[in-house]
């Protein structure tokens, strides 16, 4: 399977793809982007199976890029890897159909729990 | 209840959120960092001892409202901050490029930011939280502005760990 890494800063991302090593997904195939736009682009040319963005990023952040997904047709699993955490933030993405959010700083648990049973 | 009662509520609450409340959310939030990005075993905090710290790098990040703002610095020495990020992300010190540096040590201020975020739009709705910045030297702040500072050591690498609240009526 693919997954798409968007964040905005290329230190993160390589975080968030060590950690997803730690938490048992290292056979797949890891797909970056670095703002809600490039990632649209990713998207359409990677079909990534998964996509992991974050929320506040420049040009298109986290919440749009899934607005824009979905207006689309496009149905995409999409989870969250923010430091947002605000009960505000978690509503709005799991009613725009978001996956999950999972906060920063986190643990390769989290990231288990919550995409094991999108990756069946 | 009247609009004036409503009001008064809520600027009561807001008054009870005090910096020392939120330096010491802070700290949570600091411990929590440290124990899943860093793996750090040995976690400790101290009043500031207020040192001279040598070749001070800093990353910052603000947290705006339409009332009030607060800022998160984090400083440390040259030294002192690259080990921090060699840690954040798996690195030795020498392995780190100069650009991976200042993006993941803006990184550990837009963290604690976000952790300390929900505590504060409790008391101060529809503060927002900005992006990262990197700076060089120590930030100073007019005498204003509260601000609560504190020593952290985590796995031996010393940071000073400041949080700063602006209100629009001092501006």
């Amino acid at each position: 399977m693919k997954l798409l890494i968007v964040d905005d800063s290329k230190a993160m991302r390589m975080i968030v793809k060590r950690t997803l090593k730690q938490a048992g997904f290292g056979s797949h195939e890891f797909v970056e982007a670095e703002n809600g736009v490039d990632a649209l682009e990713k998207i359409e040319s990677e079909k990534p199976n998964v996509v992991l963005s974050d929320w506040n990023m420049p040009e298109l952040n986290g919440i749009g890029l899934l607005k824009k997904l979905r207006e689309s047709g496009d149905k995409t699993p999409l989870g969250f890897v923010t430091s947002e955490s605000t009960p505000e933030i978690h509503r709005e993405a799991i009613d725009e159909g978001a996956s999950f959010l999972i906060t920063k700083p986190f643990t390769a648990e989290a990231f288990e729990n919550n995409l094991t049973p999108i990756m069946k | 209840m009247n609009l004036t009662k409503q009001a008064c509520e809520v600027e009561s609450q807001a008054q009870r959120l005090t910096i020392k409340q939120l330096c010491e959310e802070l700290k949570k939030c600091a411990e929590e960092f440290a124990a899943n990005s860093l793996c750090a075993s040995e976690v400790s905090f101290a009043e500031l001892d207020g040192r001279v710290l040598d070749n001070c790098i800093g990353t910052s990040i603000q947290l705006v409202g339409e009332e009030v703002s607060f800022d998160i610095c984090v400083e440390a020495s040259d030294e002192n901050a690259k080990s921090l990020v060699a840690k954040f992300l798996m690195m030795t010190v020498e392995e780190l490029e100069e650009e991976d540096f200042k993006d993941a040590y803006g990184e550990v201020t837009n963290i604690l930011g976000g952790q300390v975020r929900p505590l504060i739009t409790e008391h101060h709705p529809g503060v927002t939280l900005g992006f990262p910045a990197v700076y060089q030297g120590v930030r100073f702040f007019s005498s204003q502005q509260e601000v609560a500072a504190m020593n952290a050591t985590f796995d031996g690498v010393e940071l000073v760990i400041r949080l700063v609240k602006s209100s629009k009526s001092q501006s």
